[in-house]
């Protein structure tokens, strides 16, 4: 059971990691002229991780998940950026998954959504210029379409994989 | 962790979704009057000797007149600015030509004269101008 | 046990990199934009850009770069003398006598040497004899300009056999100098207020720009990490446009152009950046900006290479590590290596 949790984990941070790097090729930037605007894949690893998990497990792989992605763009400001950002998101989901109401749409959409305030929140302290949250409203949109489709790939995914 | 898992599209989504986005919605507008509040037309600010004179809207077309050690005409017109007639020696002001941007500025050195252009804040395009 | 012990370690790994990686940067109140101008040194209008927590807090620094600016603006000036002063007036005033003075003074004419040296005599502070000929027919020029006229060759040639360093005497260690000629006479005009701006710098708190009368010295990025911005106009100014725009963090931008001090005599324009060779203002080039970590430096640069050739130019840049931009008569612009890479946009 240890041994195949931590196995797990390992898997789950590699593809997190492949993800993020993944749609950095995606130019989504051309597309919506916002800095730092990005589809979110890795969150469904946090999605993921979450329900098939659990919080711990989810934590490591998302502290893990940016440490290394730091590491290898050798960017330490981009950490503190996918800590908050990540961290925001995982804690709104945690919470959210608990409420009866909400499916994995709802839960992955306030997770986008929390992404984007803990983003803002550290650009905004880093910058020390209170200017960047007028950023919010837009990348908030944007979050949510990019939380259903995070939603509608995890949905797909947890069908699939029952248990770990 | 398998029971009762909620994967289907549900009523609470959709209130969920419909409060990120209205959220979004109250702080765009929250933003956009604010700006509009901070973002007012551009004023042309007199200064003699650093201290401030005269604030000249930039919109609206008008002189001015600096009776120092020399006689500077300031002159707003169509959205610019421009030390227009000098009485000082060289008149550098005068040669120095129009400004409409903000934190561009003309200085009559001898008359001890600065007009700037100011307005927006952290709206300037560059910090400091050489030529 | 395992995942306790993976925990333990992660989180370690992770303290040390937030506390390392931008615990300094997070640290501090917002701060706010100001800018005060400066009228009365050197001849010039000195602009101070910065961000403080308080205006007092910036008012102090401002005020703190008005003294020591206006300190040397004494010492350097070569045209007043002030009361209980030794100045370079002073210097210029009583050739022929050892005169004990500030050590600004000597570090500034020991610099001074250097650079004359260095620049082929390009830059030469004691070509004083010549250029107040050009100082004098310029000012009158200014104050009447239907009378304005030009140094006579004649007076220029008998001038310039009394200017050089050859002629100076100075004793770094008693603190004196002595003009050992009659008529030779220092004239600092291409170097003082780029050397008083580095050594004023290096004082300043991390993250301002100072505008000395075209002499832009920064000392560090802004808060937000971001550059400063210095456009360059064109020599011909008048528009608003930039020739080009340079990203500053650290270090200096200096111009010198034939524009900047000029008049008009029979029919001409006649600036102020006179070649030793031909006693005349130099017709090389229309402008030269120089970017360098030491704006003294900087300022000798901006004269020297004004005067010289684009090859004997880009050398004198490599000695130093400095960049530049040319902008020859006819507009087109030339750039050092790595020029291209300060532009913006």
């Amino acid at each position: 059971m240890k041994t195949k949790q931590v196995t797990a984990m390992a898997l789950l941070t590699a593809l997190a990691l492949v993800l993020s790097r993944l749609e950095r090729m995606i130019p989504l930037e051309l597309v919506i002229p916002l800095p730092g605007v990005k589809l979110g894949l890795a969150n469904t690893v946090t999605l993921f991780a979450l329900y098939r998990l659990n919080l711990p497990a989810a934590m490591m792989i998302l502290a893990a998940r940016c440490l290394i992605g730091a590491l290898f763009s050798g960017n330490m400001t981009a950490l503190a950026f996918s800590l908050t950002g990540g961290g925001f998101a995982m804690l709104v989901m945690w919470a959210a998954r608990k409420c009866r109401h909400l499916s994995v749409w709802g839960v992955s959409v306030l997770g986008a959504a929390g992404h984007n305030v803990g983003q803002i929140l550290i650009a905004a302290m880093l910058m020390h210029s209170p200017y960047v949250m007028g950023y919010l409203p837009y990348l908030l949109l944007i979050g949510t379409v990019c939380g259903c489709a995070t939603a509608a790939v995890a949905a797909g995914v947890l069908r699939s994989v029952r248990a770990v | 962790m398998t029971e009762k898992e909620r994967l289907r599209f549900r009523k609470g989504d959709g209130v969920a979704i419909g409060a990120v986005i209205l959220a979004a919605a109250t702080l765009l507008i929250f933003f956009l009057l604010d700006a509009r509040q901070t973002e007012g037309p551009l004023v042309l600010r007199i200064y003699v000797d650093g201290a401030l004179i005269r604030e000249m809207p930039l919109d609206q077309d008008d002189t001015f007149r600096i009776d120092g050690a020399y006689r500077n005409q300031v002159q707003v017109q169509d959205g610019k600015a421009a030390i227009t007639e000098s009485t000082c020696p060289g008149e550098d002001c005068v040669h120095s030509g129009w400004i409409s941007q903000p934190g561009r500025s003309v200085v009559c050195l001898p008359n001890r004269v600065e007009i700037r252009v100011e307005g927006r804040p952290g709206g300037e395009e560059v910090d400091a101008v050489i030529r | 046990m395992i995942r306790r012990r993976i925990c333990g370690i992660l989180s370690a790994v992770l303290a040390v990199m937030i506390l390392g990686g931008c615990g300094g940067s997070t640290a501090g109140s917002p701060k706010t934009r100001y800018q005060a101008t400066l009228m009365d040194l050197f001849d010039t209008v000195t602009t101070i850009t910065g961000y403080a927590a308080s205006e007092e807090e910036f008012r102090e620094t401002v005020g703190k770069i008005q003294s020591e600016m206006t300190e040397y603006d004494h010492l350097y000036d070569i045209y007043t003398p002030y009361p209980d002063m030794v100045n370079l007036c002073t210097v210029n005033s009583r050739p022929g006598e050892t005169l004990t003075v500030d050590e600004r003074i000597i570090d500034l004419l020991l610099f001074a040497r250097e650079i004359d040296e260095k620049s082929g005599h390009r830059v030469n502070a004691m070509l004083g004899s010549v250029l107040s000929l050009w100082h004098e027919a310029r000012e009158a020029g200014i104050a009447d300009p239907a009378n304005a006229r030009i140094p006579e060759a004649e007076a220029l040639q008998e001038a310039a056999a009394h200017a050089g360093f050859q002629y100076l005497e100075i004793d770094a260690e008693r603190r004196t100098v002595r003009l050992t000629d009659e008529k030779a006479r220092l004239d600092v005009g291409a170097l003082a207020k780029g050397y008083a701006a580095q050594r004023i710098a290096e004082g300043l708190p991390e993250g301002m720009l100072v505008n000395f009368g075209g002499n832009v010295v920064a000392t560090g990025a802004k808060p937000d990490g971001s550059s400063w911005v210095i456009g360059v106009q064109d020599p011909d100014g008048g528009g608003e446009g930039y020739l080009k725009k340079i990203a500053l963090q650290t270090g200096s931008v200096v111009t010198s152009g034939d524009y900047q001090r000029y008049y008009v005599a029979e029919g001409k324009t006649w600036h102020h950046i006179i070649d030793p060779e031909t006693l005349m203002p130099g017709t090389r080039w229309r402008g030269v900006t120089v970017a360098c970590a030491d704006s003294g430096i900087g300022d000798a640069l901006s004269t020297s290479l004004f005067l010289m050739d684009r090859e004997e130019g880009e050398k004198l840049l490599a000695e130093f590590g400095a960049e530049a931009m040319w902008i020859a008569p006819d507009g087109t612009e030339f750039f050092s290596d790595g020029f291209r890479a300060l532009i913006k946009d």
